[in-house]
């Protein structure tokens, strides 16, 4: 099967036969050559920068991890860019009240490592003993996502999910979306010792003995820091499944596909930290997919063995006003955030120094999303909303007195220069580059910026994270971020503005937003203190089942966003993603690997 | 003698406690990074960043007093438990075993061939001041020492491996240790580690030897009629090699751990310099500790083979009566 596929992997065999002839004469005689040299498996090899961390997907959190995890197992169910759940170990059902749902686990899904068949107790067993522990003694990085949730099976192969307050969304929320689970036999001694050191060094779950048939690839090795190799599957449950299994929704071709699936032999994912040397290796053939930085694209564009593929992504970059006590007081108006955001053109950064592989952002949430309403929201920095002598105006209009301009300069109360401290992560070429031209722009307004360019985690230590200033407690806290009213907490160093920082947006559940937007908000870090009852309007949206005031809320939140400005969102930025010609299935939709594993070579 | 080497080894313990007790002190009050950015991440999702700090602290045992956090760390590290790895999941020290190797398949044909180069084409300059052979041999060793080790590998790798398809770019673990295909990969990290290091003790070699060259009693052995290769074994390249053994260590450490970390990132070989390297970047404690004892102990062991290695080298010199 394998000879019939990719001009890719039959060069890369010419080229090892090639080597192996001349391998043969030189090391042959010593009796010492290595490895087959005649090989013709089809390899699909991706390559990025950063390794995987381990194999315990409990204590996982990253995308790199979670990628290789995802060849070995399926998980729960996958959601496709249309946004319909399509069923992989089980099928999730709403009983009608969006409050209780139904999981229904396929019946031929069997763990290796002898631990017999995947039943509906395993899946309590994990979510009970492990997510909802008190003491999260196995270091769940879904703990949260499971509180106040009940969980009881109902069969052998159905369990129910009991939330507190209906949730409509729920079945996209990265819960049980995506998400794996482990045999109760496994599980159980480190349940009762509440050893999760020793869990986490389990040989069994490091070398992800237990994954039987349940995903399209079997592990064979992680090379840590180089190389994690997994090769086809051939007891893969998906390649038993009747047409009639498959959703409403999945074409005929889609069908066949899944059931021939996985169509490499073998799957590798490289990890190398020197982009020249990765990109070198994708141009050479020696990789599938890999990345590409939007100032490397021009390498590739007219080469015919390569596609280049522009993938919505829905991070957002922001540039934050710090509102807190120790950012310039000015911040708190909302029309002072309006000129500041008027006076940057985000088209300008999109098209120039993301070489038009970004899309500017007026509000938390892309255009493309189905809860995004232009008409509700209110643009700044784009168009004719790019406008640096309006937003002069503004200023000079909303400045508290004491403040004025000079000869086109701002100064303040003290006669001074108004000069705000621009802080951000170092290492991203666009990021700096974006800051330099903020700074241009600002200036272009009157206002000098100094910039502090700080490690990431500096940044985080440093700037993001405050504390109460005050001699009693704090009347309320919310963790790290936002450690109480604003009027007095502090970060650690003094800042203005904050540029680089990258969040979800979460087009699928968009009320999981919340955690930014109202003044108790977790990861309200910039002291936004919203004059519309946000929260009332997020409630709406996480608990009503009427989807039309669903969509009206999320609306006015995101217009009320765009209108209040409590940070410029600036851009989002694309994935951009290249692959060998001769590779048949990546779409350039937001979510398009939920089929990876049907993903072919062109056959020769 | 034995009394000096005990002592040595004394001292040379005494350093490797001091050395650890600082380590621990300086990850003690540090902020735990990867804590924040674990608390930063459980934010952004709506979950509560106490809680996850509480149960992370709880979970590494960072809830304790300080001196059962130090008596457990001395105790690990005593017993060589150096940890276990958040961002490779395995034991600190089989991660430093699994990279070894990688480091050595470059390494130590890079120092052979440097040392051998280097000392010899040194020995050559000094005997031949100011030929041609001796300008040309200087030129090569400023090139090798102004050419940025980082860039010259990039550029070796694009046109060997990108223009010409003479060597692979991947660097490949699955060959055998001893075949065409592994040769082959290691040929361009070797050239650039070795360039590197050659020109550094050709010069070193040269000045040290031609501090002999003139001297009374090589004057002495040629008037003697001393062959020309018994002179520059016996009487320049001898006495010049004491202080050439300081270099050695030196280099040895140096081209280890210092200059790999470069030559790894670049061919993506999975040796000690890529370890530390992400080690660090990802703020993995455990691993970074890990990988800076080894060439902390080898500096300190070092020392102590370097010490003894002058006494073999170079008879007037002895410790007996320290």
């Amino acid at each position: 099967m394998s000879q019939e596929y990719s001009r890719d992997s039959l060069t890369v065999t010419r080229r090892r036969l090639l080597q192996g002839v001349t391998a043969a004469g030189i090391a042959g005689a010593a009796g010492c050559l290595g490895g087959d040299e005649n090989d013709t498996t089809a390899t699909y090899t991706v390559a990025d920068s950063t390794d995987a961390e381990s194999m315990n997907f409990i204590q996982v959190s990253d995308s790199n991890t979670n990628d290789r995890l995802g060849l070995t197992m399926d998980g729960a169910y996958a959601i496709t860019p249309e946004l319909d759940v399509f069923p992989l170990w089980l099928d999730i059902e709403d009983t009608g009240d969006a409050t209780v749902f139904v999981a229904t686990l396929r019946d031929a899904l069997e763990w290796g490592a002898g631990y017999g068949q995947m039943t509906a107790d395993d899946w309590v067993y994990m979510i009970q003993e492990v997510h909802q522990a008190a003491d999260n003694w196995a270091l769940s990085t879904a703990a949260g996502n499971w509180d106040n949730i009940r969980v009881e099976a109902t069969g052998s192969l159905e369990f129910q999910i009991e939330l507190e307050e209906p949730n409509p969304d729920w079945p996209m929320e990265p819960t049980l979306w995506g998400s794996y689970c482990l045999p109760k036999g496994l599980l159980e001694p480190y349940v009762d010792e509440r050893d999760g050191v020793g869990l986490d060094q389990d040989e069994e779950i490091q070398e992800l003995a237990y994954t039987g048939n349940l995903g399209p690839y079997t592990f064979e090795r992680w090379e840590r820091g180089s190389e994690f190799v997994v090769t086809r599957n051939d007891d893969y449950y998906m390649r038993d499944r009747e047409a009639e299994d498959f959703p409403s929704f999945v074409t005929d071709d889609q069908i066949d596909a899944w059931q021939q699936s996985p169509n490499f032999d073998e799957f590798s994912w490289r990890a190398i930290d020197e982009q020249s040397t990765r990109l070198t290796a994708f141009e050479q053939g020696e990789i599938t997919e890999t990345a590409v930085p939007s100032s490397r694209v021009e390498r590739f564009e007219g080469d015919p063995d390569i596609d280049v593929k522009q993938i919505p992504f829905p991070y957002l970059r922001t540039l934050a006003y710090n509102q807190r006590m120790n950012g310039w007081e000015e911040l708190r108006t909302k029309a002072v955030r309006q000129a500041l955001s008027m006076a940057v053109d985000k088209t300008e950064i999109a098209d120039s120094i993301h070489r038009g592989y970004a899309r500017t952002a007026q509000t938390f949430q892309p255009e493309w999303s189905e809860w995004y309403d232009k008409s509700a929201v209110t643009e700044f920095g784009e168009g004719d909303s790019y406008d640096q002598a309006a937003a002069r105006t503004l200023l000079a209009d909303n400045l508290s007195a004491g403040y004025g301009y000079d000869d086109g300069t701002l100064l303040g109360p003290d006669g001074e220069q108004v000069t705000l401290t621009m802080a951000y992560a170092r290492g991203i070429e666009t990021v700096k580059t974006t800051v330099e031209f903020i700074g241009t722009e600002l200036e272009a307004i009157g206002i000098d910026v100094e910039f502090d360019d700080v490690t990431f985690d500096r940044l985080i230590q440093q700037y993001v994270r405050n504390e109460w200033q005050g001699d009693d407690d704090p009347p309320w806290s919310n963790g790290p971020n936002n450690a109480g009213p604003r009027d007095t907490t502090r970060s650690k160093t003094d800042w203005d503005l904050m540029y680089g920082n990258s969040f979800n947006t979460y087009p699928r559940t968009p009320a999981a937003i919340d955690a930014f937007w109202t003044e108790r908000a977790s990861a309200n870090y910039f002291g936004y203190v919203p004059e519309a009852d946000l929260a009332a309007l997020f409630s709406t949206v996480r608990t009503s089942t009427d989807q039309q005031a669903r969509t009206d809320a999320m609306a006015e939140i995101f217009g009320i966003l765009s209108e209040d400005q409590p940070v410029n969102f600036v851009v989002m930025t694309d994935n951009i993603v290249g692959y060998q010609h001769d590779v048949e299935g990546p779409e350039a939709v937001f979510g398009q690997e939920w089929d990876r594993h049907t993903w072919r070579f062109t056959k020769a | 003698m034995a009394v000096y080497i005990l002592r040595r080894i004394t001292w040379a313990i005494v350093a490797s406690l001091i050395v650890l007790s600082l380590t621990f002190l300086l990850l003690y009050f540090t902020p735990d990074t990867q804590l924040t950015e674990l608390q930063f991440q459980a934010a952004q999702a709506g979950n509560d960043p106490e809680r996850v700090g509480e149960a992370y602290e709880r979970y590494h045992g960072l809830d304790q007093p300080i001196h059962v956090q130090y008596l457990e760390f001395m105790t690990n590290m005593v017993s060589l438990n150096w940890g276990w790895s958040e961002t490779r999941s395995q034991p600190v020290t089989t991660a430093l075993v699994e990279a070894i190797p990688y480091s050595m398949m470059y390494a130590v044909p890079s120092i052979l061939l440097s040392t051998i180069l280097g000392i010899g084409i040194g020995l050559y300059s000094a005997t031949h001041q100011y030929t041609r052979g001796d300008y040309a041999a200087t030129a090569f060793a400023f090139f090798g020492l102004s050419i940025p080790d980082f860039w010259f590998a990039i550029v070796l790798l694009v046109v060997f491996g990108g223009m010409l398809g003479w060597v692979p770019i991947l660097f490949d673990t699955s060959v055998a240790t001893v075949s065409y295909a592994n040769v082959t990969q290691l040929l361009l990290p070797v050239t650039v580690l070795t360039l590197t290091s050659v020109a550094s003790l050709m010069r070193y070699s040269r000045a040290e030897a031609l501090e002999y060259v003139e001297a009374a009693f090589v004057k002495t052995a040629k008037a003697k009629g001393v062959s020309d290769r018994r002179i520059l074994y016996r009487h320049i390249f001898r006495p010049a090699s004491v202080p050439l053994a300081t270099i050695l260590v030196g280099d040895l450490v140096g081209i280890i751990f210092v200059a790999s970390y470069l030559i790894e990132v670049v061919f993506g070989i999975p040796g000690l310099g890529t370890l530390s390297y992400r080690a660090i970047v990802n703020q993995d404690t455990a691993l970074v500790v890990g990988t800076v004892l080894v060439p902390t102990f080898l500096t300190i062991i070092g020392n102590l083979v370097q010490d003894i290695a002058y006494t073999v080298l170079d008879p007037r010199i002895d410790y007996g009566d320290r």
